[in-house]
């Protein structure tokens, strides 16, 4: 079903990666634009904005543990990027490993701490309070999180992500598994902490974590970010949508069809919410969000049993 | 042409607003410029590639504004304007210096020298950034623009120490004035100096900790050690002062709060106001009969509010529909677009309610965060159709309560309670000034 690349598909992954990410800042630029009435030439900002940042200086504050700040913003990029090795395109994928689910849950649980290095190596007040607003992020979202990926591996019986698509050939498991999808979304959204999650960066504390970043090193924290908003999106086709299951088209084109849809309603939906207080959002992940996660993986558990 | 000027030329052009007292006229026409030109503003003074001064020379802000463009980055540039009127000739002036490799360079020269001719420790010693100069922005000791030298490198600068290391971590938007008040508060607080095991010491603007007896510890960068105090559940935690204003994102204009942080708890605040001089008329009350003139503030309001909740798609609009009623248009239907997703949506019901109670018998104040952002969209809503529109509160009222209400709160929370209050200053200082 799910056969792994040569070497190369490691070279290839991290292109695919960034055109996806490409198309959603183009596309989150194009909607901002639209709503605050700038000009139509918004499509293009974010390749612009790249440009600034190359040759922006970069920034040093007193007494910055200069190793952990940088580095952080390093490895969210990795982390975005190496999340995506077990994630399959159409039949491809860079890693088959069988522990699939358990990689891209480790992967992502590096950006915890390249946040708050991040936010903590910068030496400032901002920066810090973001990192702690991070790391409160992380409390919340994380566990409902985890039984969302566990449900999928529960109903596939195996945490390979190629026996997990294969587990969907009948049904997908978007279908019988709506809670663990629905929360899926939205720890995608909080591990990229981005629009309703995005309190580690916000406005109001002139950007948190990464309030003192430029140059490269705010290049590579906001692709890092990007980046693990589309590993996250990307794989939610093989855990929830069937992987590359559909009719005419190629397996491939249509991984990337329903990964794009993905993308752009993550993109789109911070258009639409204002940024969730950590401390109200808490409340919700530990006294709805876990027992409802749970309750569908017994759901699950008692299907897989029965037949 | 090389790579440099290529990219510079397609460098955004991201602004960060300080807007001086009595600015209220020229801040509004510099973001509406900013808007329509797609110019996304900056956030911070690490982000920001230009620094747009809205409004009237005045002295009481000149600091600030000195720390935060010795923060910025290069490229940057610098656009200063008093009347609205001139916005836009002033920014296109500006945006051709950003772009301008050769005005780049020759800034950044002149910011190393600088840095050469006062250098003391520089915390990472780096010399390959010798032109970082300036732009070296982070660390309170690097050396301003030789240009400004005489202000802000007192000679006491030199003496280890002394310095009170504020303008740095915070990338505080703040004033040296501070001091006084360090000294102040470290007096208050002589905490304990030997506990060393959390050294958040940069995060700290404890000048007044450098004329305490460290024990011959060093401290990286010379940084004076955080504060410890009991916290809410008894816990001796440290304690950061920081100064939120004049220059932060969507921050009432000329406010300037002092809080005491334990993490992101405000332990402490004190509230002054920005402005050496009396505002002839404030700008809200200045603008011609016609015009919607509350309508417009409670939606510039309605923007800051909404910004500071970090919904900037709802943010947005309530800024481009209040310079349309600026400029005379009619906005109905957009309007009640608006007003009914802002009205409806949950999530910021579930984030306002509940912050910054008040209790004022027949106030527009009154209620909580949610309460007041209803209160301003009803009252647009009343001027752009034929009812009357409440009048503000007294400006100096909120400031007098404000401490009160802040202490406590997490930061996102004291943000949202300060946005949902947003107290009109310029006000403040004709009637009491």
């Amino acid at each position: 079903m799910v056969e792994q690349l040569p070497f190369w598909g490691g070279l290839v992954l991290p292109v695919v990666l960034v055109s996806l990410v490409a198309a959603a800042a183009a596309w989150d630029s194009a909607l901002a634009s639209r709503a605050s009435g700038g000009p139509a030439s918004a499509l293009v900002a974010p390749f612009h904005a790249v440009a600034g940042l190359l040759v922006q200086q970069r920034r040093r504050t007193l007494a910055a543990d200069l190793l952990l700040w940088r580095g952080g913003a390093l490895a969210l990029v990795g982390a975005g990027v190496l999340a995506s090795l077990v994630t399959p395109l159409g039949r491809w994928v860079v890693a088959d490993f069988s522990i699939g689910i358990v990689w891209f849950n480790a992967m992502e649980v590096v950006a915890w701490a390249a946040v708050w290095l991040v936010g903590w190596g910068a030496n400032s007040a901002y920066g810090l309070i973001g990192g702690y607003r991070f790391v409160a992020l992380g409390l919340a979202y994380e566990l409902p999180h985890m039984f969302a990926l566990i449900t999928t591996a529960l109903g596939a019986e195996s945490l390979r992500v190629g026996d997990v698509v294969a587990a969907q050939d009948a049904v997908w498991f978007v279908v019988w598994m709506p809670v663990a999808f629905v929360v899926y979304l939205l720890s995608v959204l909080a591990m990229a902490f981005w629009g309703p999650f995005g309190q580690a960066v916000a406005a109001d504390l002139a950007g948190g974590a990464a309030a003192e970043l430029s140059g490269v090193d705010r290049l590579l924290f906001e692709a890092g970010r990007w980046l693990l908003l589309v590993s996250g999106a990307a794989f939610a086709v093989p855990l929830f949508l069937g992987g590359g299951s559909g009719p005419l088209l190629p397996d491939w084109l249509w991984s990337l069809l329903k990964t794009l849809a993905v993308l752009a309603s993550l993109v789109w939906v911070r258009r639409w919410v204002p940024t969730v207080r950590m401390e109200r959002y808490q409340e919700i992940a530990w006294i709805v969000l876990i027992p409802l996660t749970l309750l569908q993986a017994l759901v699950v558990a008692l299907v897989v049993l029965a037949r | 042409m090389d790579l440099t000027s290529w990219l510079l030329r397609r460098t955004p052009v991201r602004p960060l607003i300080a807007a001086t007292p009595g600015g209220a006229g020229a801040r509004l026409a510099a973001e509406r410029e900013a808007r329509i030109r797609g110019w996304r503003l900056a956030l911070s003074p690490a982000e920001a590639t230009m620094l747009i001064v809205a409004g009237p020379q005045d002295e009481s802000m000149a600091a600030a504004v000195e720390t935060v463009w010795r923060q910025m980055p290069f490229p940057r540039s610098r656009a200063e304007f008093a009347e609205a009127a001139d916005v836009v000739t002033a920014l296109a002036e500006a945006e051709a210096r950003l772009r301008s490799a050769e005005h780049q360079r020759r800034e950044a020269a002149r910011g190393g020298d600088a840095q050469h001719g006062s250098h003391h420790q520089d915390a990472s010693g780096s010399p390959e950034h010798a032109h970082h100069g300036s732009g070296e922005a982070g660390g309170g000791q690097s050396a301003p623009p030789s240009h400004h030298e005489h202000m802000y490198a007192p000679p006491e600068d030199h003496d280890r120490g002394h310095r009170p290391h504020d303008e740095h971590a915070h990338h505080d938007h703040d004033s040296e004035d501070m001091r006084e008040q360090h000294d102040h508060h470290a007096d208050e607080h002589p905490g304990d100096h030997t506990a060393l095991e959390h050294d958040h010491g940069g995060h700290m603007q404890h000048g007044g900790h450098a004329g305490h007896d460290m024990g011959g510890m060093e401290m990286p960068g010379d940084i004076p050690m955080a504060d410890r105090a009991p916290d809410r559940d008894g816990l001796q935690l440290d304690r950061l002062t920081v100064q939120l204003g004049p220059i932060l994102p969507a921050w009432p204009d000329g406010l300037v709060v002092r809080v005491a942080l334990q993490g992101d708890v405000i332990q402490e605040a004190a509230v002054e106001t920005n402005g050496s001089q009396d505002v002839a008329e404030p700008f809200w009350q200045s603008l011609e009969d016609g015009v919607p003139r509350d309508a417009a503030r409670r939606l510039d309001s309605c923007y800051r509010l909404l910004t500071v909740a970090g919904w900037e798609q709802a943010a947005d609009t309530a800024a481009r529909m209040r310079d349309l009623v600026l400029a005379g248009e009619r906005i109905s239907a957009e309007f009640h677009r608006w007003a009914r997703r802002v009205r409806r949506s949950r999530i910021l019901r579930w984030s306002l309610s509940g912050l910054g109670e008040i209790d004022w018998v027949d106030s527009p104040a009154t209620g909580d965060a949610l309460d007041r952002l209803t209160r301003w969209i009803d009252d647009a809503e009343a001027e752009l159709g034929s009812g009357e529109p409440v009048p503000d509160e007294d400006p100096a009222r909120i400031l007098e309560a404000l401490p009160e209400l802040l202490i406590g709160t997490e930061f996102a929370g004291a943000r949202l309670i300060v946005a949902s209050l947003d107290p009109d200053l310029e006000r403040a200082r004709v009637a009491h000034g």
